[in-house]
């Protein structure tokens, strides 16, 4: 089967939901259960069909389906299928902020609000596939553009705004510099694909200072989109003004769309033999090195969930730098690329459900700050488990798919002889738990005023459920990923 | 006799004096612009390594077509970033970058 | 292009580019923005990018500057009067550009294809008129003309017909974007 079906697919789907939206007559709920009807559909085709995925031959140039991308591809539809039922949640935050005072329709924006999502899905399924610099460019950019509308799209709270400009500026200066870096690094080669980039940098003759300007700016360029330090002071005021299913989709889906193209330009760069592997390797080495302490200890200090988890988001972000770097170590079974995807598996169920909490909490009037969380855990006991569950993991203790993920990367770094990195990352991790952990007693605390219990739809219901178990489960049987992708490389 | 150096440090310098504009200015709009620069500098860059770069005797039209792509997508995002900007100024009547300071912590 | 041409191209895009940065009223900010572009579109041509010039006149001076100014003008921002600008900001900025100039002078000093001239690269159009398979191009060729508009919409439609659908869906997504944002009311 051609993989783009799935993509085709989805874009139609967007494009008919923004179509029916103005006509339709009942709820515009009733959109975003057809969007998750067919991101559903796209999911079960994707894992049916897995094995049997072959590209037209006109688009092998730049399009690849292997195990890597169809694994991301799935990443980014679940992604999607998490932000749409988060959406349903914070649909009444939603219309506060959109909606006129003198037109307060019950779902103002909410037709957009789910149909969007949908062409950054396939934004990021374009992003996993992508193998040359123009492709990746333009998914990239198709990405980006829809998280600008995204981020800003509560258009009467100054906040949503605020965040809106400072992406947009962040994320054209991100753009700028990754065009440049690319120019050069076509420029030298004479190559757009990443195959012909890694040819041309193994035999490549002569100095290697003016590849190594190229291939730092592109890194750069990338290192915005998945908030690496220096790159990362977007991240907290982009987080705690956008939409709460943004935020989510930003610090999962974005991320790891950003981390599948950063896996194959970092796998180019560092092929055996290239001229400039080593020293992208320290570069890299050094970027997470500070994004680990930067993420860990910013977050020390945060009163405000959503800052608190921007912090982590970067953090975590360390930690995967970390684990791309490790790329000489052999005595581990599972490559540095596998070890990016399965941090991000065990990533994506805990911090959707951070959000879906925080969303949930927001539109019945709940705070976003940390002291009004208080007493969470006694009011609705099932949300609090489920929130002590996913902070946990996001800490790292052992049994939770967390542990297995940072285990991953330490060991990787173990036997790359980082110390370094690691006794940072070791600090890293002990200090997450401090401050998850403080959340955790917040939530269990006794609140000075009364609040109400937290509700739930059936479906955030459902979701919660799935992504509770994936934690327990990938924590208990980590295999059951490894399966996933050692089975897609068969 | 103008060599490709000339151009790409002609290049460079439009993408510095865009860079310094981004971090000293302070009017939202003026940054933008300067990030407009410097997204053409790259532009120049690609469309100078595309001449020296012969394919079967004509200039590599792949960069070419990167550089098409980057205008288009330079253009749709001025578009939103001004939308974006506008909406800003209507809640805040400023596009200063002092007036972007609510998000703290 | 004589290499009066490129100096003085080169010095119109680059003093109209730092005007861009020096201006206090954003109005000189855009129009110095154009001129710059003009500059810009004169090296682009120069580099036998026919195209790519017009479109950079085109679209950037045209459309989007007329867009930039629109909006000046609709917001009616006056100059920064009586603001001092940052000075810790101007110098960090400074310092950014000329570290990066500094790294950009050894990198080209170490570029080896650097030192090559567009006469040392002459483009060869017999050899192009011989792989070329479509006839319009092909004649174009065989009389040594550079057909560079047809040779921009071939290498767009033959190599990367899918990148210009995600372009499409970008430009949807923009569109959508800019009347939500800017509608009064969302019913």
């Amino acid at each position: 089967m051609n993989p783009l079906n799935i993509e085709l697919g989805l874009g139609v789907l967007g494009l008919l939901l923004l179509l029916a939206e103005p006509f339709l007559s009942s709820s515009r709920k009733v959109l975003a259960y057809v969007a998750i009807a067919g991101l559903l559909v796209a999911l079960l085709t994707l894992i049916t069909s897995g094995g049997s995925m072959s590209v037209p031959a006109t688009m092998q140039e730049f399009y690849i389906a292997d195990a890597l991308a169809l694994f991301y591809k799935g990443v980014a539809i679940i992604s999607t299928l998490a932000v749409i039922i988060i959406s349903l949640e914070y649909a009444p935050v939603l219309n506060k902020f959109v909606a006129g005072d003198n037109a307060r329709g019950k779902e103002a924006g909410l037709g957009e609000f789910v149909s969007l999502p949908l062409f950054v899905c396939v934004g990021m399924m374009v992003m996993a596939s992508a193998k040359d610099l123009i492709t990746i460019f333009v998914s990239l950019e198709l990405v980006t553009v829809s998280f600008y509308v995204l981020v800003s799209f509560m258009r009467r709270s100054a906040m949503s705004l605020e965040a809106g400009v400072k992406y947009l500026i962040l994320g054209a200066l991100s753009t700028g510099l990754l065009v440049y870096g690319m120019a050069w690094v076509y420029g030298l080669t004479g190559q757009m694909s990443l195959d012909g980039i890694q040819k041309a940098l193994v035999n490549w003759k002569g100095d290697n200072t003016p590849l190594l300007f190229g291939a730092a700016l592109v890194l750069a360029g990338l290192g915005f989109k998945v908030a690496a330090v220096p790159f990362q002071i977007w991240v907290p005021d982009v987080y705690q003004g956008a939409p709460t299913p943004i935020t989510a989709f930003l610090s999962v889906g974005s991320k790891a769309a950003g981390f599948a193209v950063l896996t194959r330009v970092v796998e180019t760069f560092t092929a055996k033999g290239s001229v400039i592997g080593d020293q992208v390797i320290q570069l890299l080495l050094i970027l997470a090195g500070a994004t680990i302490l930067v993420g860990n200890l910013s977050a020390i200090a945060q009163t405000n969930f959503k800052r608190l988890l921007g912090y982590s988001s970067i953090a975590h972000a360390g930690y995967l730098l970390l684990a791309l770097a490790c790329v000489h170590q052999h005595s581990l079974a599972i490559a540095p690329r596998n070890i990016v995807a399965f941090y991000l598996a065990t990533y994506l169920p805990m911090t959707f459900l951070c959000f879906l909490v925080l969303s949930a909490a927001k539109a019945q009037g709940v705070g976003e700050d940390l002291k009004s969380l208080k007493g969470l855990g006694h009011k609705s006991p099932l949300l609090g488990l489920a929130l002590t569950i996913a902070l946990a993991s996001l800490a790292g203790l052992p049994l939770t798919a967390g542990f297995m993920g940072k285990m991953f990367v330490i060991f990787a770094a173990t036997y790359e002889s980082n110390y370094l990195c690691l006794a940072l990352a070791i600090i890293g991790a002990a200090t997450g738990f401090y401050y998850y952990f403080k959340v955790i007693l917040t939530i269990y605390s006794t609140p000075e005023v009364e609040t109400e219990k937290i509700r739930l739809s059936v479906l955030s219901k459902v979701m919660l459920g799935v992504f509770v178990a994936a934690i327990i489960v990938i924590g208990v049987y980590p295999d059951a990923i490894q399966h996933v992708l050692v089975a897609a490389v068969k | 006799m103008i060599t490709l150096n000339h151009y790409l440090f002609v290049s460079g310098i439009l993408f510095a004096i865009g860079l310094t504009g981004v971090v000293a200015r302070r009017n939202i709009l003026t940054i933008y612009m300067c990030l407009e620069m410097m997204l053409s500098a790259a532009n120049l860059t690609l469309v100078a390594f595309s001449r020296f770069h012969l394919t079967d005797g004509l200039p590599d039209y792949n960069a070419q077509a990167l550089v098409f792509f980057t205008i288009t997508v330079a253009a749709a995002e001025v578009a939103v970033g001004l939308a974006i900007i506008v909406a800003l100024y209507r809640t805040k009547h400023s596009v200063d970058v002092g007036a972007v300071d609510n998000l703290k912590g | 292009m004589p290499a009066p041409l490129f100096y003085f191209f080169s010095l119109l895009m680059l003093i109209f580019g730092a005007l861009v940065v020096i201006c206090r009223n954003p109005v000189a900010s855009a129009l110095s923005l154009v001129v710059s572009f003009v500059g810009l579109a004169a090296l682009f041509i120069s580099l036998d990018a026919y195209f790519i010039g017009t479109i950079q006149i085109l679209v950037y001076a045209g459309a989007v500057m007329v867009l930039f100014l629109f909006i000046i003008m609709l917001l009616d921002i006056r100059a920064e009067a009586g603001r001092k600008p940052n000075m810790l900001a101007v110098v960090g900025g400074i310092a950014l550009a000329v570290i990066f100039l500094v790294q950009l002078g050894s990198v080209l000093s170490k570029n080896e294809m650097g030192n090559k001239t567009v006469a040392d690269v002459p483009i060869n159009y017999q050899t192009a008129a011989q792989v070329q398979k479509l006839d319009t191009i092909k004649a174009d060729l065989q009389n040594s003309t550079l057909p560079d508009a047809k040779l921009v919409g071939q290498t767009l439609f033959n190599r990367y017909p899918f990148q210009i659908q995600l372009i499409g869906c970008l430009l949807l997504v923009g569109t959508v974007g800019v009347v939500l944002l800017s509608k009064r009311e969302v019913n």
